[in-house]
């Protein structure tokens, strides 16, 4: 036994002058349905969707802490500042053509995000955001072998990592797009960056049924950990999303035929934390705010959205939109 | 007349009294008891019928002072239709007022004028002894009238004499029409004569028209003029005949003789064999498929003694035409014939039948139209009525939930087989098939199957509807009454009273079933002293959300979301009040009772409630953020508990701030009642370690927060810090 040094550490606390109390901040995310960017006025439980604001794109997703977003309008790419208010859009896409069908993945600090287009097979990193916002080199599926089939941001922003089908490998990208390294030949149908290690990612390989966390290198990738699930959750597995809680790291997964449920797993201890029904088909989970994940589908006019809640427990709320109840009424839907 | 003739004589003598020289007498001419003064030398004149005499008496008296002797008779010179008598003795001398008279006879031989002289000579002896010869002188003039008759057909205007007792013959004339003649009464003569009669003595064909008042004269060179009409009533030879008189002379017999003719029309159908129909009789067309057309020929021959014509054709009767007639007014000839042809083009199948009508020989046509029709009927109240274009089917008065059932009779009254391939009504509605009919339908002439329908009302009052039957359309008529009374409700999941602020699920339900489908609307409002929460709304957005209940069913669905609908009832102490309202989903009929129940769910003023709890390290220290709600919307102090990591000692680790000021502030900004009672603390704290280069947040386990208010205390919540 080693003889232990104590040190007596002594720590003074006080109140400072600067208190505040307001509203809580509004969450803001991409609303699909009036194609604008729209805030959650409370907390989802007693929380109401904002009015659509009047910048209309044909898509756009929210950087996690809701200050900045990237929306497509008529194949541009925008960088959108305060999207809550969409108070200014700046023309960012240097005349590359987006399409609509973009899906986006957004490093933790909102610095950085991959756009991935299925359809038109590529990947493209914007980093530098929101100040200096820069697109990478446009990679396309062809270039590694492919199809790409998701695509994903490290945590800070500093590596990009996407997944092809035929090849059955992981590539990582650098944040200019310029380098282009196969780093491990795992087969994964989606691909999500950890919440709370840099360089992690949870990938999800269907076929063994299996997740794994995947720690990428420069040159190569090392599975740090997987695990098999047999009965915890049923196929498909639509979509995943990592976040965090208090001290540890969530998973959240939507399974099952449609409308199929949530499950939540400790990423530390594989334990399933929640299992909830979900009302409605979700195709994405998109973080919202630090306690709730947006679940993302084709929503109707006259349908709330729908919202994963984990504080102070596992819940999904409805927040109710009556702007676009209103258009339904009047449209007599 | 003899006035008229006295008149003659009277102005012959004035006219020629001048020319007598000396007026030794004093003349007095008498003829059939009239008697007139003339001069010496007058002129007498004298008419008479050929053959009669007359005679007129003159009467001479001596009016000189001397003496007037005469020694010869009268002398006569020129005609021989006048003679003169001779005095009763002569010589005779006549004194002073003495007479002396004679007689002069007129008698013509013929109708020309006759001219004579009379001449009396005589000697006067003055008292003086002195004697004179002269004479008494008189003019005779004699006429004598003379009439003939003649004619003036209407035909050719030509004046033909009828001599004694000759004919006036008509042209031939339809019977029943009219020919005339104009007879002519003529005096030829050289003296005027009168008509005193003009009498149809026979021939009841015969008339006589524009007659004078008789008698009547007829001045030389004159005619008197009567119409003789003749109107045959049927056809042969007429005579008859005609009487003149005059007043001397003998009496003229007119024979009248006509003929009376007519046309026959003979009506015949020409088919492969000729077939003759006389009218009143039935023209047969052939028989020929509903749309399409036959015709028949009928030829018309007039087989009378003239010519006929035909004014008008006309057909009547659905489905028949005159297709080809001749040009009318048509003469036909004796013997002619002309043509025109029927068109037969049904628009139903049965037998039609229609008029022929040719001038006024009428016929009945007759056609059947091949195909199938349909007739359809329905019992009501034990009668049957049979339904068309203008009688729709009438369902009894019916209640709203409630159907009536009625059995419309199909028949086939055509003449072919109907194949019915469809049956139903027209568009959704409250009419409808009771039962689905097995189709197609083979219906042969004169069978008949039975439309089961139901008229099942939505609205109140009347509505219409169809039946179609392939392309035969039936009308259907009924009228809706009020439904019963819905059942009374209830509203479920979520009882009155107190409620967790939150979202919770509410549900409505019957409390027993009813029969038809209902929809409905269930409103929330917010009642406080306090501002409302915009928060309190349905899942789907608003205050309002509708709903329906399935007939024969008790619980509300609420479209997508189920049977119970999720609200949220704000954090902001007060009343929530639920309330619904019904109607019949179809039709929109209130059914909504008089006093509907509503619920009431309390938000009561309550101590803080805190949802979520971040810490986050500053350059300094720490910064708090705690959210929760407080559904009086005040806040009065806030409680922060640090527990420092093992081995680090913290001299004051829990502090209490007020936050009455800022939470007043807070809420009685506008822009707080956007977010009811819901509030976001932030408070930073110094936080300094002994320990160089170590973060103040490093020195934190944990840290915990209550808020209060004036209810009470918050729950503790809790978090751990991450440096």
């Amino acid at each position: 036994v080693q003889p232990r040094l104590v040190v007596a550490m002594l720590a003074a606390v006080l109140p400072v002058f600067g208190q505040t109390l307001n509203g809580p901040e509004p969450l803001v995310f991409f609303d699909g349905l009036s194609k604008s960017f729209r805030g959650i006025l409370g907390v989802p439980g007693y929380a109401s969707v904002a009015p659509p604001t009047q910048e209309i794109f044909d898509i756009g997703s929210v950087a996690p802490g809701g200050r900045h977003a990237l929306a497509i309008r008529e194949g541009n790419l925008f960088l959108v500042l305060d999207p809550a208010n969409a108070s200014k859009a700046t023309k960012i896409s240097d005349g590359l053509e987006f399409g609509s069908d973009a899906s986006w993945s957004w490093s933790a600090d909102g610095q950085t995000a991959v756009l991935l287009s299925k359809q038109g097979n590529w990947v493209q990193l914007v980093s530098g955001l929101p100040g200096e916002a820069k697109l990478g080199r446009r990679v396309s599926g062809a270039e590694l072998g492919g199809s790409i089939t998701a695509a994903a941001v490290s945590r800070k922003g500093l590596r990009a990592v996407v997944t092809v089908s035929e090849s059955a490998g992981i590539f990582s990208l650098g944040v200019d797009g310029d380098r282009v390294t196969r780093i491990a030949d795992d087969s994964a149908q989606l691909i999500v960056p950890s919440s709370s290690k840099d360089d992690e990612f949870m990938i999800w390989n269907s076929e063994s049924r299996s997740f794994g966390i995947l720690h990428a290198g420069d040159s190569a990738a090392a599975r740090v950990e997987s695990w098999t699930v047999s009965s915890e959750i049923e196929a498909p597995l639509l979509t995943m999303a990592t976040a965090r809680f208090g001290q540890s790291e969530i998973l959240a997964v939507v399974t099952g035929e449609a409308p199929g449920k949530v499950t939540v797993f400790d990423l530390t201890s594989h334990e399933v934390l929640a299992e909830l029904p979900l009302p409605v088909s979700v195709s994405a989970l998109s973080v919202l705010g630090s306690e709730s994940l947006l679940l993302d589908g084709t929503r109707q006019a006259g349908n709330p959205l729908w919202v994963l809640k984990w504080s102070p427990e596992f819940r999904v709320h409805f927040v109710p939109d009556s702007s676009m109840a209103a258009i339904a009424g009047s449209q007599g839907q | 007349m003899r006035t008229s003739r006295f008149a003659q004589i009277a102005a012959a003598g004035v006219l020629l009294a001048a020319a007598a020289s000396a007026q030794q007498f004093r003349i007095v001419v008498t003829q059939a008891g009239n008697a007139v003064s003339v001069q010496n030398g007058a002129q007498l004149t004298f008419n008479s019928a050929v053959g009669s005499s007359l005679t007129a008496s003159v009467l001479a008296t001596y009016t000189g002072t001397g003496t007037l002797t005469i020694n010869n008779p009268p002398q006569l010179f020129g005609s021989t239709a006048f003679s003169v008598s001779s005095p009763a003795e002569l010589p005779v001398t006549l004194n002073p007022g003495a007479s002396i008279a004679f007689e002069i006879r007129y008698r013509p031989a013929n109708a020309s004028a006759a001219n004579a002289q009379v001449i009396l000579p005589f000697i006067e002896t003055t008292s003086t002894n002195t004697s004179t010869q002269g004479t008494l002188q008189l003019s005779l003039l004699g006429t004598a009238p003379s009439f003939s008759v003649s004619y003036i057909l209407q035909s050719d205007q030509n004046i033909v004499p009828i001599p004694p007792n000759g004919t006036l013959t008509f042209d031939p004339t339809v019977i029943n029409t009219v020919g005339q003649a104009a007879l002519n009464i003529s005096n030829l003569g050289s003296g005027s004569g009168n008509v005193t009669g003009i009498t149809l003595v026979s021939g009841d064909a015969f008339r006589l028209t524009r007659t004078p008042l008789l008698p009547t004269a007829v001045p030389s060179g004159q005619a008197l003029q009567v119409v003789v009409l003749y109107q045959p009533l049927r056809t042969g030879t007429d005579s008859g005949q005609i009487q003149i008189t005059f007043d001397s002379g003998p009496p003229v017999l007119v024979n009248l003789s006509g003929r009376g003719i007519s046309s026959r029309f003979v009506y015949e159908i020409l088919d492969s064999t000729i077939q003759g129909v006389v009218p009143g009789g039935t023209i047969e067309l052939p028989s020929v498929a509903i749309g399409q057309t036959s015709t028949v020929v009928i030829q018309i021959s007039n087989q009378g003694d003239s010519p006929g014509t035909i004014n008008s054709i006309n057909v009547t009767g659905t489905g028949f035409q005159a297709a080809i007639v001749p040009a009318l007014p048509q003469i036909v000839a004796p013997n002619a014939s002309v043509t025109l042809t029927i068109a037969f083009t049904p628009t139903r199948a049965g037998v039609l039948t229609g008029n022929l009508i040719v001038n006024s020989d009428r016929f009945v046509l007759s056609g059947r139209g091949l195909g199938t029709q349909l007739s359809f009927s329905y019992v009501a109240a034990g009668s049957t009525i049979t339904v068309d274009n203008n009688t729709p089917v009438f369902f009894p008065a019916t209640a709203i939930t409630q159907s009536s059932n009625l059995l419309l009779k199909v028949k086939n009254t055509g003449t072919l087989d109907a194949v019915i391939s469809n049956v139903g009504v027209q568009s959704e509605g409250p009419f409808a098939l009771a039962s689905p009919l097995q189709t197609p339908i083979i219906l042969a002439p004169e069978a008949e199957f039975q439309v089961p329908l139901v008229f099942t009302p939505t609205t109140v009052g009347f509505v219409n509807g169809a039946l179609r039957v392939d392309n035969n359309t039936v009308n259907l008529t009924g009228s809706g009454t009020r439904p019963p009374p819905m059942p009374s409700f209830s509203f479920t999941g979520v009882s009155a009273g107190n409620v967790t602020p939150g979202p919770v699920n509410v549900g409505l339900s019957l409390n027993s079933t009813y029969p038809v489908a209902i929809a409905g609307t269930l409103t929330v409002r917010s009642s406080s002293t306090l501002p409302a929460d915009p928060a309190v709304q349905f899942s789907t957005g608003g205050q309002t959300v509708r709903f329906s209940i399935p007939a024969n069913s008790r619980a509300a669905i609420f479209a997508a979301q189920g049977q119970q609908i999720g609200l949220q009832t704000g954090t902001v102490a007060g009343t929530v009040i639920l309330s619904a309202v019904f109607s019949t989903e179809s039709g929109g009929v209130d059914l909504t009772p008089a006093s509907a129940p509503t619920l009431e769910l309390t938000v009561a003023p309550a101590r803080p409630v805190l949802l979520s709890l971040q810490v986050a390290a500053t350059t300094s220290g720490v910064t708090i953020t705690v959210g929760g709600f407080a559904t009086t919307r005040t806040l009065t102090t806030m409680t922060v508990e640090f527990t420092p990591k093992p081995g680090v000692s913290m001299a004051n680790n829990r502090f209490t701030i007020d936050l009455r000021a800022t939470s007043s502030a807070w809420f009685r900004n506008v822009s707080s009642q956007a977010f009811g009672g819901q509030f976001s603390v932030g408070v930073p704290f110094s936080l300094q370690s002994s320990v160089a280069g170590q973060t103040g947040a490093a020195t934190l386990q944990t840290v915990s927060v209550t808020i209060s208010n004036e209810i009470g205390d918050s729950q503790a919540i809790q978090t751990t810090v991450i440096p």
